[in-house]
């Protein structure tokens, strides 16, 4: 009878009907892993809504390339080294180019078309443009087959108790939670945070300012692509590394960012943990196959009960 | 070489069918839609099926039925725009996509899996067994026909004239009101069977469905057709559907990477952003345009409505 009812009813009937049942202590860790598991995913899905939703939320370009530009970076590492302790080393140089290619995006495409008068539509077909032409440029350099990247000493798994957890588990979630209230305590203290505020809430103003303006933005599309690299990294290190990892992840950063509320930290952070969760647990009982069919449903109701997503910048600005 | 030009043409012919439709919800709507590939793939699957299975391979009933599925899975998807717009819409469309795949991959017992489905027998009308690509050509022509018509007679109706007049001022647009909005879904809609009547008469030339080749990367695709085209008008769909579906062939006769044909396409959006916000056709208008000027003695010039907003 346990068997046949839907997960959650499972687990109550579970707690409630066996309390000196020896399963009753296998199935609860069972849970609180699948729970664990679901929010090391979140966290770095997390990171990769964090760039996503600073870019975004601060410029209101569509970055649709943002996953590509990203995983230029990290094509540029696996060149450099993708095993052993010098790995680490290149994932330090794989933070810098990406910061250098976040500003490059900007001052060579965005601020021109800017500057050109282009609408917000037409800023998205040469985002379109970028992304389409890394998608095919990275495959044609490098090769189209998956490259592993995995570091043993980040996924030699430990137990807490009954719980499986890996170094690489704690560094999503430990360095998600620190780079978000980092993020948020530079924009709400900082003079960088007061003159980004400044521009995203009164346009005119951002213009008095000048090239101070294109400055800020730059370091904005540096940061948001940093972290986003941060994020994807950590996503490849536990699978492999192949040129079509850009276009889910823009995806699902789009996707928490706007499930979220544009422009709310908070709001695309619980989303981002909800998604980790809901994955986690549709792939344990369901199926891999429709985990992610399952949590892109999830998004689209979510968005047309809630279309200025879970917590509306509009009326309060997070950002 | 005269089959390479004629499966040239049923290609660009196909994808003309596909994408008509969207130019008019891309240029006048202001919504892209990333979305396409899946409903097009919808009705590939929908003469794949009906074929494979020997329920029939007439054209005449499949291309009804592929209507019918791909008009109702428009509409749902074409709903959300009566409360999302702009970028929300664009992320909505690209989930659609995902799951319309996904689901049509995952459902092994009609789609065949992620190989799909293949070796049908070949489409026919009425008995007429449609064979060579001669007779494919004869039958795409009408259709497009038929689709140009439907185009036409949706700009002349009096909400299509409010929409054309309203495609450059967004707040106009949201102020259009419910009936408005019921239009650009049902432009959608319509842009949406023709895609799905294209996916029947694709898979019908190719003898092949396979759920891949409808990915996010093909609606791009599509929609690149319409931008490098241009969306504004009525030919620009067709250049586009021209260059970009027979680039391929063309990069094949000079050996060149397969990869090229992502660089090409990368690279022509990019030069439409920056240069020609209203695409190849775009350009012959606005040069027809200064020919009509400079022809005539100097009068205000009178503003051409274009997705760049300026030009």
């Amino acid at each position: 009878m346990r068997l046949s009812t839907a997960p959650i009813s499972r687990l109550v009937s579970t707690l409630v009907d066996s309390h000196d049942h020896p399963q009753r202590k296998v199935i609860e860790v069972y849970y609180l892993q699948v729970l664990i598991n679901g929010l090391v995913t979140g966290s770095i899905y997390g990171l990769a809504a964090l760039g996503f939703n600073l870019i975004y939320g601060t410029t209101k370009i569509f970055h649709v390339a943002y996953g590509s530009v990203i995983m230029v970076a990290l094509y540029l590492v696996t060149s450099i080294s993708l095993t052993g302790s010098t790995a680490y080393w290149a994932v330090g140089a794989g933070l810098l180019i990406s910061l250098a290619l976040g500003a490059l995006v900007y001052a060579i495409l965005y601020a021109p078309l800017e500057k050109l008068g282009r609408p917000r539509p037409i800023i998205f077909i040469a985002s379109l443009g970028l992304a389409t032409l890394i998608e095919a440029v990275i495959p044609w350099i490098y090769s189209p087959q998956p490259l592993s990247f995995y570091l043993p000493s980040l996924n030699t798994v430990f137990f807490v108790g009954h719980i499986a957890i890996s170094p690489l588990d704690v560094a999503a979630v430990v360095g998600s939670l620190v780079l978000s209230l980092a993020l948020w305590a530079i924009i709400k203290w900082s003079k960088f945070g007061r003159q980004l505020r400044a521009i995203t809430s009164n346009v005119e103003l951002g213009s008095v300012m000048g090239a101070r303006r294109g400055l800020i933005l730059g370091s904005v599309f540096a940061i948001g692509t940093a972290i986003g690299f941060i994020g994807l990294t950590m996503q490849t290190m536990s699978s492999s590394v192949t040129p079509v990892i850009d276009v889910s992840y823009t995806l699902i950063a789009a996707m928490i960012v706007l499930g979220g509320g544009a422009g709310s930290l908070v709001g695309s952070y619980v989303v981002a943990l909800a998604w980790g969760v809901i994955q986690n647990g549709a792939t344990l009982w369901v199926s891999a196959d429709w985990a992610s069919v399952i949590v892109y449903v999830a998004f689209l109701v979510l968005i047309l009960i809630r279309p200025v997503g879970l917590v509306s910048s509009i009326s309060k600005r997070t950002l | 070489m005269i089959y390479i030009i004629q499966t040239i043409v049923i290609y660009s012919l196909t994808y003309s069918i596909a994408v008509m439709g969207l130019s008019l919800v891309v240029g006048y709507s202001q919504i892209f839609v990333l979305s396409q590939a899946a409903v097009f793939g919808v009705g590939s699957f929908t003469y794949a099926v009906m074929s494979s299975r020997n329920i029939t391979s007439d054209l005449l009933i499949v291309i009804p039925v592929a209507i019918v599925i791909g008009g109702l899975l428009s509409l749902v998807t074409g709903l959300p725009l009566f409360r999302l717009g702009g970028d929300y819409y664009i992320v909505a469309s690209l989930a659609f996509q995902y799951v319309i795949i996904q689901g049509l991959v995952n459902w092994t017992s009609v789609s065949g899996g992620p190989p799909g489905l293949f070796g049908f027998s070949s489409p026919s009308i009425l008995g007429w067994n449609i064979n060579s690509n001669m007779d494919f050509i004869y039958v795409l022509v009408p259709i497009l026909v038929l689709a140009l018509g439907s185009l036409l007679w949706v700009r002349r109706m009096p909400y299509g004239r409010a929409l054309v007049a309203m495609a450059d001022d967004e707040a106009a647009l949201a102020a259009g009101g419910v009936k408005a909005d019921s239009l650009r879904v049902g432009v959608f809609v319509l842009a949406g069977t023709l895609a799905a009547v294209a996916g029947v008469l694709f898979t019908s030339f190719l003898n092949v469905a396979s759920p891949g080749d409808y990915g996010i990367s093909e609606s791009i695709l599509m929609i690149s057709m319409v931008l490098v085209g241009g969306s504004r008008s009525l030919i620009g769909p067709f250049i586009g559907a021209l260059f970009l579906s027979s680039l391929p062939y063309w990069l094949n006769l000079v050996n060149w990477s397969v990869y090229m044909t992502g660089v090409v396409t990368g690279v022509l959006l990019l030069l439409v952003a920056f240069f020609l916000p209203d695409g190849v056709a775009g350009l012959a208008t606005s040069w027809a345009h200064r020919r009509r000027i400079h022809g005539q003695s100097r009068q205000a010039p009178s503003v051409e409505p274009s997705l760049g907003g300026q030009s």
